[in-house]
């Protein structure tokens, strides 16, 4: 019995941290959540929000998903996300990173579900450095028509409340830990770069629990030179991080006004489809209806009900008919869709190329020099040790 | 649960003979003890670990067997010029976006700018500075609070005698870095005493 009870507490458990939706309302954007008191700069995450998972490993060919821009949307969102966290000022540095090799307290990553000018669905799970999930959330929001109106338009993205929201769970999350638990997981990421440069030196400071999470076995000196060394070359890698955030910036900019465009006039003819669909539809069930119904009444003895019935089956064919214009003028807004998507896809994809080629030859640059510095952290570890090694045998001749 | 720091006495000291040697060896012209950033790593592949002379900072100078303090400031010596590089890697890529940016507003259509996205911050409809995503290009620094060049570049400004360093080399460069992080006014003046007699610069 008590197996049973504790089995069904698990399953309730699990239920209930297992991903969950959230439909955000798009008409409503919630403000920014900001901390109840001002944390200690050294309780401040850093927070980078990886490059989205475009989404395109289940992508269909008769889905209308263009790939491109897709990748764009995997570059233009995470920073949207990362501005909102950065104005809620419960953070430190919110930075779009692009690559998960990159060390920070918090990592966020998404994944593009649904996009278009209508709806928006992002899947979301954050971690910090321990390896302690924060979130794991599907998040998904309707544009309202008011969201592509010149007004709102210029102020914020038609799908602000996205960002806000997710903003906002995880500034809640944060505020649930205490602010030692806090300067943990930053001693922890500090941990974790400097064991990525010099594993010798700094492997035995950090252990998992048997839970997996990732704790502080010990500590090194303030003053250790090895750590001094690793915390020159993370205000490097930070440098490196910043610089790259102008290309995404610049990316964004660029990307801002044809993307937005795109997004309008796919809402507008989304709409426009869906209306003309659900008419269609309508038209059709309700002319066939009435053909049959007239067909019933022709075959009635009562010439009334024989002339009504005829009436019946004209009106029912004209239905029927306008129903199958309608469906052929939802065909134009399906190619009108198709048709703006492929335009902007040509017109952002050399942007996309570009920000590609730019992050990638920069990125590999500053390998480059990782790698070197790596080595020489080596050698400086082991000059390190050939300098205490031989002091035992001064006791011991 | 700190450790103890390993190498703390003599590491300045260390230090110091480490760049006179490296000093010695630009100046027999062979270059090889100082090394630059693009020599970096093959040179640290060359040495696995050797202590019996035979490292490059140590053929340059053609002197004895090297410590392992002496070790480590060298190798540190070619960690800091791998920063430098790493450096002006990035400031190369911060002007390469900056006139990017700059030939970018010079093609936007005076229309685009004024009917298009606002450019930059502004104060938003919930209260916050709100910074639309890419608008107006390249202000990424959004979110980059703070920092600019890494802190420990340059913390002590140079006496009034010392030039520019416009046409400093390696090792100069790495005494005049080395001088300008230096805490200690005494070993500060010793080291640019050593960049004063390397340059050729009458105190």
């Amino acid at each position: 019995m008590t197996t049973a009870r504790l089995a069904l507490a698990a399953l309730l458990l699990v239920t209930l941290t297992a991903c969950v939706n959230q439909t955000v309302k798009t008409s409503a954007v919630p403000p920014l959540e900001r901390p109840t008191e001002v944390a200690p700069e050294t309780a401040l995450l850093d927070v980078g929000v990886l490059v989205f998972d475009p989404g395109l490993d289940e992508y269909e060919e008769d889905q209308q998903i263009y790939p491109e821009v897709r990748k764009a949307e995997a570059r233009f969102m995470p920073r949207l996300l990362a501005e909102a966290m950065q104005n809620s000022g419960a953070w430190g540095a919110v930075r779009v990173i692009p690559s998960d090799r990159q060390t920070v307290d918090l990592l966020v990553r998404g994944r593009i579900v649904h996009s278009d000018g209508e709806t928006l669905e992002l899947h979301i799970v954050a971690r910090d450095a321990r390896g302690a999930e924060w979130l794991d959330k599907t998040y998904e929001a309707n544009a309202s028509k008011y969201a592509y109106a010149p007004t709102t338009r210029t102020s914020y993205d038609p799908f602000q409340a996205i960002y806000h929201t997710i903003a906002n769970d995880l500034a809640r999350q944060q505020e649930s830990l205490t602010l030692a638990q806090r300067e943990d997981i930053r001693l922890i990421t500090e941990l974790q770069f400097a064991r990525s440069f010099s594993p010798e030196a700094f492997d035995g400071y950090l252990s998992e629990n048997r839970k997996g999470v990732v704790e502080v076995s010990r500590l090194p000196a303030d003053d250790d030179p090895m750590l001094e060394r690793i915390r020159s070359i993370r205000e490097r890698d930070q440098l490196f991080v910043d610089t790259l955030q102008e290309h995404y910036g610049y990316f964004s900019g660029e990307m801002q006004v044809p993307y937005q465009e795109w997004r309008k006039m796919s809402y507008e003819e989304a709409i426009a489809l869906q209306e003309l669909q659900a008419e269609s539809r309508r038209n059709l069930i309700a002319g066939g209806a009435a053909i049959l119904a007239g067909i019933y009444a022709a075959g009635s003895s009562e010439r009334s009900s024989r002339a009504a019935g005829n009436v019946a089956i004209i009106g029912g064919g004209y239905l029927l008919k306008s129903g199958l214009e309608k469906r052929a003028e939802a065909q134009i807004h399906v190619a009108a869709l198709e048709e703006l998507g492929m335009s902007l896809e040509a017109e952002i994809t050399p942007q996309v190329i570009e920000l590609e080629d730019r992050t990638v030859m920069l990125s590999g640059n500053v390998e480059e020099q990782y790698a070197q510095w790596r080595e020489l952290l080596a050698d400086i570890y082991q000059a390190e040790v050939g300098l205490l090694e031989p002091l035992p045998t001064v006791d011991n001749p | 649960m700190r450790d103890n720091p390993t190498l703390d006495p003599g590491t300045l000291a260390a230090l110091e003979a480490a760049m006179e040697a490296a000093a010695q060896g630009g100046n027999a012209g062979t270059g090889e003890g100082a090394g630059t950033g693009s020599e970096t790593g093959a040179a640290s592949g060359q040495w696995p670990g050797d202590t019996q002379g035979s490292s490059p900072g140590n053929a340059g100078a053609g002197t004895g067997p090297l410590t392992p303090a002496e070790q480590v400031a060298i190798l540190d010596a070619r960690l800091e010029a791998g920063a430098g590089d790493f450096d002006t890697m990035i400031l190369e890529e911060q002007a390469r976006q900056r006139s990017a940016r700059r030939a970018s507003s010079d093609d936007t259509p005076a229309s685009e700018s004024a009917g298009g996205a606002p450019a930059g911050g502004r104060e938003g409809p919930y209260g916050e500075d709100i910074t639309v995503a890419g608008a107006g290009g390249g202000r990424g620094s959004v979110n980059t609070p703070g920092r600019s060049a890494p802190a420990n570049t340059a913390r002590y400004p140079a006496p009034d005698d010392i030039p520019s360093g416009n046409d400093d080399d390696v090792v100069a460069r790495q005494l005049r870095e080395a001088a300008m992080r230096e805490p200690d006014p005494a070993v500060r003046e010793k080291l640019w005493d050593e960049y004063r007699k390397y340059k050729g610069l009458t105190p």
